[in-house]
């Protein structure tokens, strides 16, 4: 075998090297250039069917340019109130998975439209986006349960026991007057010879100390 | 016949027969205990009554109050003082500063809102009544003054007015109970959530003149608060992630206003 | 008109005595003075009617001060009436006849100064009607204006009935020396008496029903007043026991009342021979035990809330028994129970101008007492937003306050221009009882 110098088997060696480095992307100065521009990634919202009585699962997938899914980024959800002009409240923040999926379960607070607003605030690598979906509650929705006023029976049948209670008092502060003003109305029979005095009446009472 | 009373002749009903005049005595007196049953329940009404009934409007507000970002200022207090015309003493929003280990903090009392209000329970004329949006105002015009629900407030988040009130030349002379201005010699006044300013989509001053986006108004039913800077949470979540409490929660009150504690303070320390 | 010439029991002379004598002097002078400082009362009332309620002491800490002490304390001091003229004739204590009519008439005078005060210390007198249409069911204050009305009510029919027999009498004895008005009026209050069995029968039975009904009527009342502060969160206020509390503490100022207003006018109209110190020692022992049991109901209370704390109490308690209203709370346990227990407890010291004393004692003390309980509730904040207020009244609330007392006395002189002082019925019912008692005794051979 002919010996083949070993500047000759360098230089190949280097040659295969810088062959193999081209083949396999890892260029310094080219991902150099790459790294200056974060890639555009696309949201995109599932749509969302709403039960009645169950929360609504709130899903979107992120996936960047080329389609590839972007996976372990926040996804922040929202839901558009219309309390004091349009806004977006946020509902949840979940982190996608490999598939670039993230999801958050919502209940609704209304029946009807709901206006969910899905942002990716993005990062270094990612530009931001976003994506709105709409979808109807279905209701009946249950609002704000106030906290019970009192005890309900005592309530309702307190005031009608007290209500009463005066009732019988004035009745027989009537029913005395009535009577007595019925009796002295009335005059003496002539049958009864009493005096206008009881004959006891001019004796002193029992024994009083000084 | 005897003439022991002078100017007495009262003509005795023949045995066995029931004179004319005892029956419509009779019928008089039952007639009388009938009406005399009747006519208060009607006025005094049953336990329903409008003080009392369930609110179910779409809106059901409340405040959230952030203690970590309160600084004191008191830009609240003045704002609502002078949106209503309000004397100095009647501060509907008042910034206490609570000492405590390391410095103060500062807390903004306010009316609670109760969703049990022991104001609401004791007022003899109903003149303070929950509206349909569970906020609770005071009709000036029922208002007799006797201070009751001063006593039996909690929180001590009611004013009375013993002087007229200075009302700004200019200004409109039409009050009721969503916008009590100007407040009236004799009657009792306090915060009423601003829901003159709800109505038209606005927020409560306070709220508005707030430059620490520590005031929020919150609607229990869609479940959000903002404040007013436009920052908007979910108020369930954002109450529960961040340790909100009330204000004297053991007197089972339902204050609807929240507050997020952020000094180190325990719940209870008042 | 009557055909038996029969002698007046010397105590219906008694009796009459003021209404037949002209009056002298004295009594001008002292209705002169009284009717002076009720003219002050009325001249600050009509001020505070057209300034508001910005004349008084009343700040937004202490919303309530000196009327509504002086609601719970005039209405407390009617329930001597109701002592001595219901549960004393429940329990057929014969000894109770001279009195009556004093304490009933005193209860009924105390009675409509009380219920004044509500009114009084409205922001808005004039918008009062809502409390008729609009009346919630649910509010202390109504339950005041109807319990303060029933127990008005109750106690005019009380002092009424046995009077009727008393105006008959004076419309009888006294038609001759009477101008044609006052007689006028005795024949139509005396309703046709003429001393019938029939007419004593009903007589009797509507006193017993309103006897048996005033009592429950009093407690309701004091009852309702307690839970003015009672169903209130205020440290001091937050008591399950108020209303019993404050029902003996009517009790003790009403029987204190009583003696006082005996003492008063037994020595004016010489009723020496009728009203005598073993009625002052019957109704101080009714005190003594009172007073015992007010110290006891005030010990339940300090203790049990000393001794949790709860919220300010801790405050509360410090301005009461050891800050600045300290003076004012000591005075009241010594002159106003120690002292007045100690006068009656000890046999050298039960004269009748001694008892008066400590009953006065007793009468001024129970209103310090009832300020107590009102305004340091309301001076310590139950907030951290302020701390102490101070509450200075003004010349309005004085003069109202002292117009208030001076109304009772005013009336009772001017009510006995006209009507015995001596119930003359009930001594005759008394004396009737009394020989029916001996006759049992001896028919029964003891």
């Amino acid at each position: 075998m002919p010996h083949i110098s070993s500047t000759l088997r360098t230089v190949a060696l280097l040659a295969l090297l810088a062959l193999t480095a081209a083949t396999l992307g890892i260029h310094p100065a080219l991902d150099a250039r790459a790294q200056s521009e974060p890639a555009t990634t696309t949201l995109t919202v599932q749509p969302i069917q709403h039960t009645a009585g169950e929360p609504a699962i709130l899903s979107a997938t992120i996936t960047d340019s080329s389609g590839a899914a972007v996976g372990d980024v926040p996804l922040n959800f929202y839901v558009e109130t219309d309390a004091f002009g349009p806004k977006l409240m946020k509902v949840g923040t979940a982190v996608t998975d490999v598939t670039g999926a993230a999801s958050v379960s919502f209940d609704p607070t209304w029946e009807g439209e709901n206006k969910v607003t899905v942002i990716f605030p993005g990062n270094a690598a990612y530009t931001t986006s976003q994506a709105e979906t709409l979808f109807e509650a279905i209701g009946p929705i249950e609002g704000h349960v106030n906290a019970e006023f009192g005890i309900k029976t005592i309530r309702d049948w307190a005031p009608l026991v007290a209500f009463a209670l005066v009732i019988a008092v004035w009745g027989t502060l009537l029913v005395v007057l009535f009577r007595t003003y019925r009796v002295m109305r009335r005059p003496r029979p002539a049958t009864e010879a009493v005096p206008a005095r009881s004959p006891r009446a001019g004796q002193a009472l029992p024994s009083d100390e000084r | 016949m005897n003439g022991e009373n002078p100017g007495r002749e009262a003509p005795q009903p023949p045995a066995g027969k029931v004179s004319r005049r005892r029956v419509l005595g009779g019928v008089g007196a039952v007639v009388g205990a009938a009406a005399a049953t009747v006519i208060p329940l009607a006025t005094i009404g049953l336990p329903s009554t409008r003080a009392t009934e369930t609110p179910t409007a779409k809106r059901q507000w409340g405040m959230v109050i952030d203690l970590r970002l309160c600084d004191g200022c008191e830009k609240c207090t003045k704002a609502c003082q002078k949106e209503h015309s309000l004397p100095e003493e009647h501060t509907w929003l008042k910034i206490v500063e609570v000492p405590r280990e390391g410095g103060s903090y500062f807390f903004p009392k306010i009316c609670q809102q109760c969703e049990n209000p022991p104001c609401l329970k004791v007022c003899p004329t109903a003149a303070t009544f929950k509206n349909p949006e569970g906020v609770i105002l005071v009709e000036q015009d029922r208002c007799i003054g006797c201070r009751m629900c001063m006593a039996a407030c909690p929180y001590e988040a009611r004013y009375f007015n013993y002087e007229d009130p200075i009302i700004p030349a200019g200004a409109l002379d039409n009050p009721m109970p969503e916008f009590p201005v100007p407040q009236k010699k004799g009657t009792v006044g306090k915060c009423v959530l601003c829901v003159h300013n709800a109505d038209k989509g606005k927020l409560p001053f306070c709220v508005e003149a707030c430059s620490m986006d520590a005031l929020y108004i919150a609607d229990y039913n869609s479940d959000v608060m903002v404040n007013g800077s436009g920052h908007t949470h979910q108020l369930s979540k954002y109450l529960y992630e961040n340790d909100a409490f009330r204000y004297k929660e053991e007197l089972n009150t339902s204050p609807r206003v929240w507050y997020i504690a952020g000094h180190g303070q325990d719940y209870f320390e008042y | 008109m009557t055909s038996i010439a029969i002698s007046h029991p010397p105590y219906e002379d008694a009796a009459l005595r003021p209404v037949v004598n002209k009056a002298g002097l004295i009594w001008w002078s002292i209705f002169l003075g009284l009717s002076a400082v009720i003219a002050v009362g009325l001249v600050a009332y009509g001020y505070q009617l057209r300034e508001g309620l910005s004349v008084t002491g009343l700040s937004q800490r202490i919303s309530w001060g000196f009327y509504i002490s002086n609601l719970v304390f005039f209405i407390g001091i009617s329930y001597g009436g109701a002592i001595t003229s219901a549960i004393l004739r429940l329990t057929n204590a014969p000894w109770r006849a001279p009195l009556v009519r004093l304490a009933e008439a005193m209860a009924v005078s105390a009675l409509l100064v009380g219920a004044v005060f509500p009114i009084i210390d409205l922001g808005r007198p004039d918008h009062m009607y809502h409390l008729f249409i609009h009346g919630q069911v649910g509010s202390p204050v109504l339950w005041d204006v109807v319990a303060i009305s029933t127990y008005l009510a109750a106690s005019l029919l009380f002092i009424y009935l046995p009077l009727i027999p008393d105006i008959a009498l004076c419309r009888d004895r006294l038609a001759k020396t009477s101008g044609a008005l006052r007689r006028a009026m005795y024949r139509v209050l005396a309703l046709g008496w003429h001393g019938s069995d029939e007419q004593k029968r009903v007589l009797n039975q509507g006193m017993t029903a309103l006897a048996i009904l005033i009592i429950p009527l009093a407690v309701s009342v004091h009852s309702v007043l307690a839970w003015l502060f009672g169903v209130t969160v205020r440290p001091g206020w937050n008591s399950t026991i108020f209303a019993p509390y404050f029902v003996i503490g009517a009790m003790y100022s009403g029987v204190a009342t009583v003696i006082l207003v005996l003492a008063a006018f037994r020595w004016a109209y010489k009723l020496e021979d009728y009203i005598t110190l073993k009625h002052f020692r019957y109704l101080s022992y009714m005190m003594l035990v009172l007073a015992l049991a007010y110290l006891y109901f005030m010990v339940s209370e300090y203790l049990t809330e000393g001794y949790k704390l709860h919220e300010s109490t801790g405050a509360l308690l410090e301005l009461v028994l050891l800050g600045k209203l300290a003076p004012f709370f000591w005075l009241f346990v010594v002159g106003g129970i120690l002292l007045p227990v100690l006068v009656v407890a000890v046999p050298m010291t039960r004269t009748i101008p001694l008892l008066a004393l400590a009953s006065l004692a007793v009468v001024l003390g129970m209103w310090l007492k009832r300020f107590l309980i009102v305004v340091p509730s309301l001076a310590e904040s139950i907030t951290p937003a302020t701390k102490l207020t101070i509450y200075t009244p003004t010349w309005v609330e004085i003069s109202i306050t002292v117009a208030a007392a001076a109304a009772i006395p005013w009336m009772l002189m001017l009510f006995f221009r006209f009507f015995p002082i001596i119930s003359v019925f009930e001594m005759e019912e008394a004396a009737e009882a009394e020989v029916h008692r001996r006759e049992e005794i001896l028919r029964g051979g003891n």
